[in-house]
């Protein structure tokens, strides 16, 4: 059975991966959920970001700040509207971004409450769109991180969340876990779920897969397929990715440490 | 076909709002209502909600989606329920709260859950329940409970997520799910509660706070008459307790 995934991308993250009971994958760190589904012997293993969009707030808020204090600042919808233009100006896998922008450091697919957002690469000639996309791609980064916790990659990605509207996001996901991509256009995911579990129970299903051949599968956007020419690229930004958050752990440590002595 | 039960209602209740929405048996969405939920942070980490103010708001969701469908009660053929995941809410004697729900937001119990991850059983848990211990979790929360504030637990006669404490309300009847039982305090492969894990937790002397576990997609149990006049719907109506998901 091939290994379906499905990723809440909003102001958090939520990476799930459906596998049967016997093909949980138990991390070493020992994190994340396995949560059972309502289909005999089959569970989603989850592991979760604290920060996901909140990062490209972040972002987006300090040129706001800035513009207001010469003029007038753009609103928040101007701001994400220039996303895709941003990203086309600017060049992939050219800088890492650690999404660990919240307070409450990060979850998944390791827990630190001292782990911080950071920018790796910066050169001279880099500029506000070129932060945009390190930030873009460091959720694609997470989300990856997330998934290797987890096992193989997913054979398909299916998205939701307020980020499954960005054209720009959805091209990252699809190359960082080189899969195809494929946003929902359920609105109350939560209410249909256990409403489907409701229709199975009351037997206007005989089976869940029949219930989700009607409720699931027709709202399903056409698979977006990843960029070949992307997949390399993020690969070796994953490695970078994953060896700068080995090396910044004992910073997180320093710098929480110098917090706590100032009280911070 | 409006004159029969056509209709499914799917309550989601969120940390900060709670969703009532109506689905006909093939899933197209018909309408929806919802209310604000209001949770309080406090400067010790605690972050709580009222469990009568939370079931009082599902009631004025189901309330609310009655006005938007003629004929609501006639029509629904279930009702199923999800809700934010984890936290603790107590109920004692008669179903009455014991106190405000701890949420999964409730920073309180991170000395228990450094405690507890330090001990010797914490990769058997973590191996049954393929799920890592942190501060949001019932098992965490009751555990810290038991610690510091023993009185609240010697209390309570049962320990409920969000989601049961609605089932309960609609239902009389003390059950969670096959997922947060097992996530918690389980076995993912058997999807029962497992002794080894509660003793990890150090809560089998508390063991008898822990509800049967019902499966929301074979199981199911009629609207009390009392929950009836409160969400405007028809006694007898089968009510689903479903996985909880945030």
């Amino acid at each position: 059975m091939p290994a379906r995934a499905c990723s809440t991308v909003g102001s958090t993250g939520v990476h799930m991966r459906a596998v049967t009971s016997d093909a949980v994958h138990l991390n070493t760190e020992g994190t994340g959920y396995v949560i059972c589904l309502p289909v005999p012997n089959l569970v989603t293993q989850v592991q979760t970001n604290m920060a996901a969009t909140l990062n490209i707030d972040w972002a987006l808020s300090l040129a706001e700040d800035l513009m207001s204090e010469v003029g007038k600042a753009p609103s928040h919808a101007d701001m994400v509207a220039r996303i895709d233009g941003w990203m086309a100006r600017s060049h992939p896998g050219a800088l890492v971004y650690h999404p660990y922008i919240s307070e409450a450091g990060e979850r998944g697919p390791f827990v630190n409450a001292d782990a911080r957002a950071s920018l790796v690469g910066l050169n001279a000639g880099h500029r506000f769109p070129d932060v945009i996309r390190a930030v873009i791609e460091g959720l694609g980064m997470a989300a990856r991180d997330c998934y290797a916790a987890m096992g193989d990659m997913p054979r398909e990605l299916r998205l939701t969340g307020g980020a499954a509207r960005s054209a720009a996001l959805r091209r990252v996901l699809a190359a960082a876990l080189n899969t195809p991509v494929r946003v929902s256009a359920r609105e109350e995911a939560g209410a249909a779920g256990c409403a489907m579990m409701a229709a199975v129970a009351i037997g206007a299903y005989d089976t869940m897969d029949a219930c989700i051949a009607d409720w699931t599968t027709p709202l399903l956007n056409s698979p977006e397929p990843p960029d070949p020419d992307l997949v390399p690229i993020y690969d070796r930004l994953f490695t970078n990715y994953r060896h700068a958050r080995s090396g910044l752990a004992p910073v997180w440590d320093g710098l929480a440490a110098a917090r706590h002595a100032q009280g911070a | 076909m409006a004159n029969s039960s056509d209709l499914i209602i799917g309550v989601d209740a969120g940390t900060s709002v709670i969703k009532a929405v109506a689905f006909d048996l093939a899933g197209r969405q018909i309408a929806a209502a919802s209310v604000r939920n209001s949770y309080v942070m406090g400067a010790d980490g605690s972050a709580t909600q009222s469990l009568p103010q939370t079931w009082s708001d599902c009631a004025a969701a189901l309330r609310g989606l009655g006005d938007k469908i003629t004929g609501l009660a006639r029509r629904t053929a279930a009702v199923a329920l999800t809700g934010q995941g984890d936290g603790t809410w107590l109920a004692g004697a008669d179903n009455a709260a014991v106190t405000d729900a701890w949420l999964w937001l409730d920073a309180r119990a991170a000395p228990t859950v450094r405690r507890l991850a330090a001990g010797p059983d914490e990769r058997a848990r973590f191996e049954a329940t393929g799920t890592g211990l942190n501060t949001c979790q019932q098992g965490s929360q009751l555990a810290h409970m038991d610690a510091t504030c023993p009185e609240i637990l010697d209390r309570a006669e049962v320990a409920l997520h969000c989601k049961d404490w609605l089932f309960l309300n609609l239902t009389g009847t003390r059950a969670t799910d096959p997922s947060e039982a097992s996530f918690t305090f389980g076995d993912f492969r058997t999807r029962a509660y497992s002794d080894r894990v509660i003793a990890a937790l150090g809560l089998t002397h508390r063991r008898h706070l822990l509800p049967d576990i019902i499966d929301g997609a074979q199981d199911t149990r009629p609207l009390t008459a009392a929950a009836a006049a409160q969400t405007g719907l028809r006694a007898a109506r089968r009510c689903r307790l479903a996985m909880s998901i945030w």
